[in-house]
């Protein structure tokens, strides 16, 4: 009763933390923010100096291949998990900053998050930690093939199967006429009765 | 020819192909000349992008062939009549559906704006998480 009570004040929130790009999705308002998972950090003062987030998004990624030696861009998601624990989670506290506008006294959100099929424990636990360290209250993991499955209207809720190919975005490198396609993923559900 | 990972995101999502038989597309692209040293242009064709993804889409379509594989017979009868859906960014690659079609025989359909597939599944969950709330994952 009193949860949903909150969730009434709070801006509930969906995000699908991908290697290529972050998506958010706002209770009621719908998809609101769409950018690339990339993080731009400055090195200051020296090798043990303190780092901080130059860029997140769309800014960061533009930045990609092109920046100075004291600030390096990153991907900090590899193959859909996250590869640096502190800048994703970081990352994730500008893009949530970015899309709940700052009222006061506005309770922390629900935060809905996806996780690769495949993804351990461990991973599982990274990224339940980052959303909780971004700010969120309480945070659910959903298996992406099942989000996947919701987005593309299949129906879930029959005991009937499909077969659901999901590949996010992997990292490439060109030569001329050769180029390599780190491990792409694809992941593959099988449709359980939900119902 | 040396060109940095932006470039070669946007060559692929340009003329990028998954199966031959397609017109054939072409793109400017400029990268370093590696026996020069010196910045140049340079024109790919889509038909060297596809020799350049043979590797991955190879092991795309085994990964789709083994899921079928371990799949339980019941389950795979209703896939034989229903096909697959394929969602997420690779999605949008051309003839990504043609070539899996080829090579399982079962009918491919592109989801409907596949990037965005996954947070709006998301979102439906949000939206419904009383009726939906046996879908999360414990752990």
């Amino acid at each position: 009763m009193f949860e949903s009570f909150k969730g009434y004040f709070s801006s509930d929130l969906a995000i699908d933390l991908g290697t290529a790009n972050t998506l958010i999705y706002v209770r009621g308002k719908g998809i609101v923010l769409n950018e690339p998972s990339v993080v731009s950090i400055r090195q200051e003062g020296g090798p043990n100096g303190k780092r901080v987030i130059q860029e997140v998004g769309l800014a960061a990624k533009q930045m990609l291949g092109r920046t100075p030696h004291n600030i390096t861009a990153i991907r900090p998601m590899r193959d859909g998990v996250i590869a640096d624990f502190t800048v994703t989670e970081q990352m994730l506290k500008q893009f949530i900053k970015k899309v709940l506008d700052s009222r006061l006294f506005s309770p922390s959100p629900r935060i809905i998050i996806c996780v690769p099929c495949g993804s351990t424990q461990v991973e599982r636990r990274a990224i339940r930690e980052s959303a909780l360290g971004a700010g969120a209250s309480k945070v659910y993991l959903i298996e992406e093939p099942m989000a996947a499955a919701i987005g593309a209207d299949l129906p879930i809720s029959e005991a009937t199967g499909c077969v659901l190919g999901q590949r996010a975005g992997g990292r490439r490198q060109v030569r001329r006429s050769h180029c390599q396609l780190y491990p792409p993923q694809l992941r593959h559900a099988h449709r359980r009765n939900h119902g | 020819m040396l060109i940095g990972e932006t470039t070669a995101e946007t060559i692929k999502k340009t003329i990028g192909s998954a199966f031959p038989g397609s017109e054939v597309k072409e793109m400017e692209v400029k990268g370093r000349n590696l026996a020069e040293g010196i910045p140049r242009s340079f024109t790919v064709s889509s038909n060297e992008i596809l020799e350049a993804l043979t590797d991955p889409l190879n092991s795309i379509v085994s990964a789709v062939k083994s899921a079928l594989e371990r799949t339980p017979p019941e389950l795979g009868a209703d896939i034989a009549e229903r096909g697959m859906v394929l969602t997420g960014g690779g999605a949008l690659l051309r003839d990504i559906d043609r070539l899996l079609m080829e090579e399982t025989g079962l009918p491919v359909v592109v989801a409907e704006d596949p990037l965005t597939c996954v947070v709006r599944g998301c979102g439906k969950a949000l939206e419904n998480m009383e009726k939906l709330s046996t879908i999360f994952t414990s752990d």
